[in-house]
């Protein structure tokens, strides 16, 4: 069913644009591999973090993906507070369907994920006063899709909970201690190709030098077919190494043979 | 536009929990009898045209199954019609239907029901209750 396979989010795991969904990448089949590339961009004027992630799925039971997170820092860059330079950050993940089912049934998917982050410049911890350049999120997430949903019309529910370590995603370090966040998002098919929704993760807030929020969109995503999903959101980032009020158009691409 | 504001129309709707005229039954939605054998004439060419299904429905007697198809989706849309086959199991029993077959004719009925031109709303309401046979249909 097309948008079984989710779209694919900024840390490489199939879900939405900025939570994972328990869905795994792909078509949902059995006994088969799946893989699907994406790229995706999001410009708030004083910011803008580009990622691309390639995710490969099996039997509809495991997920593996890989994904490359760039920051750019025009902001802190031209008021000569940082290098020239922008920060990027490694994601490597497993998920696994635990059971349920997402569209059948009574019961939610239900999926454990593991991300491990990692961050490419040598000398973050130094930037960003961060206690470490890499760490673990562990997620639990439920996801189900109602195919008479809300105005009979399909719905998609899911609703996480993470142990994350990470700043920012890890683009700005790693902490020493872990912090429970929860995240969640609610689309609709209002036509067969054209899912509309939001999402929201909630996030530590752990820097001294700089606050962090939690981060929330609205989102449009065309499924025009199996093979290719396009979504455009508005994010709302809130705070970003001291730059208040981050918000701006987030564009994803992302390819399935 | 106008599927949005369908939408957003029947969202308040069902929000305020106001409807004042109770909804039409799925069975009126699909154009009553008339309207559920088109639907299954549909359904029939989209099952034959399609490769998804091996041999699964090379003995298939399809004016039985048309004539059966026609009374469960009468029955199933409240309809007042009385499914006279085997119960879902028995009737798919030896089968060994995958899941993959089982997407794959969902998805026809799916097609069967755009290409007829059903509002979106109607195809869901149905493909649920299909969707909810799911157990008694696979690996029987």
């Amino acid at each position: 069913m097309l948008g079984s396979g989710g779209l694919s989010s900024v840390d490489g795991a199939a879900g939405g644009g900025i939570v994972p969904w328990a869905v795994i990448a792909g078509h949902g089949e059995r006994r088969r591999w799946d893989v699907v590339a994406s790229t995706a961009r999001i410009d708030t004027g004083d910011f803008d973090l580009r990622t691309q992630a390639v995710a490969i799925g099996w039997d509809n039971r495991l997920e593996l993906s890989f994904a490359r997170l760039s920051l750019g820092l025009d902001a802190l860059v031209s008021a000569g507070l940082f290098p020239n330079r922008r920060l990027d950050t490694d994601v490597l993940a497993a998920k696994l369907r635990l059971g349920g089912d997402f569209i059948y049934g009574v019961a939610p998917q239900v999926a454990l994920g593991v991300q491990w982050r990692r961050s490419r410049d040598p000398d973050l911890l130094r930037f960003a006063s961060a206690q470490d350049d890499q760490g673990v999120d562990v997620y639990l997430n439920a996801s189900k899709l109602w195919i008479d949903g809300i105005a009979s019309l399909r719905t998609v529910a899911s609703f996480g909970v993470r142990s994350t370590s990470a700043n920012q995603l890890g683009l700005i370090g790693f902490s020493n201690h872990r912090s429970l966040t929860l995240e969640g998002s609610l689309a609709v098919f209002v036509h067969p190709n054209w899912l509309v929704g939001a999402e929201y993760r909630s996030k530590p807030d752990r820097l001294a030098f700089a606050s962090e929020d939690d981060w929330g969109d609205v989102f449009v995503a065309w499924l025009p077919s199996r093979q290719w999903h396009l979504a455009l959101a508005y994010a709302d980032l809130g705070s970003i190494g001291g730059f208040d009020r981050q918000r701006g158009f987030y564009f994803s691409v992302q390819a399935s043979p | 536009m106008n599927r949005c504001s369908q939408f957003l129309a029947s969202l308040v709707m069902v929000l305020s929990g106001c409807a004042t005229t109770p909804p039409a039954s799925l069975y009126a939605q699909l154009g009553e009898q008339a309207g559920v054998e088109r639907l299954v004439d549909a359904i029939i060419v989209e099952v034959k045209a399609s490769d998804s299904f091996d041999d699964l429905f090379a003995q298939t007697d399809f004016p039985y199954f048309r004539e059966r198809l026609i009374e469960q989706i009468c029955q199933i849309s409240g309809g007042p019609c009385e499914y006279t086959g085997l119960p879902m199991e028995d009737a798919h029993s030896g089968m060994n239907i995958s899941e993959s077959e089982f997407t794959a004719f969902v998805e026809d009925v799916e097609l069967a029901m755009r290409k007829i031109k059903l509002p979106l709303q109607t195809q869901n309401r149905l493909l649920a209750r299909f969707a909810a046979m799911r157990a008694e249909v696979i690996r029987m």
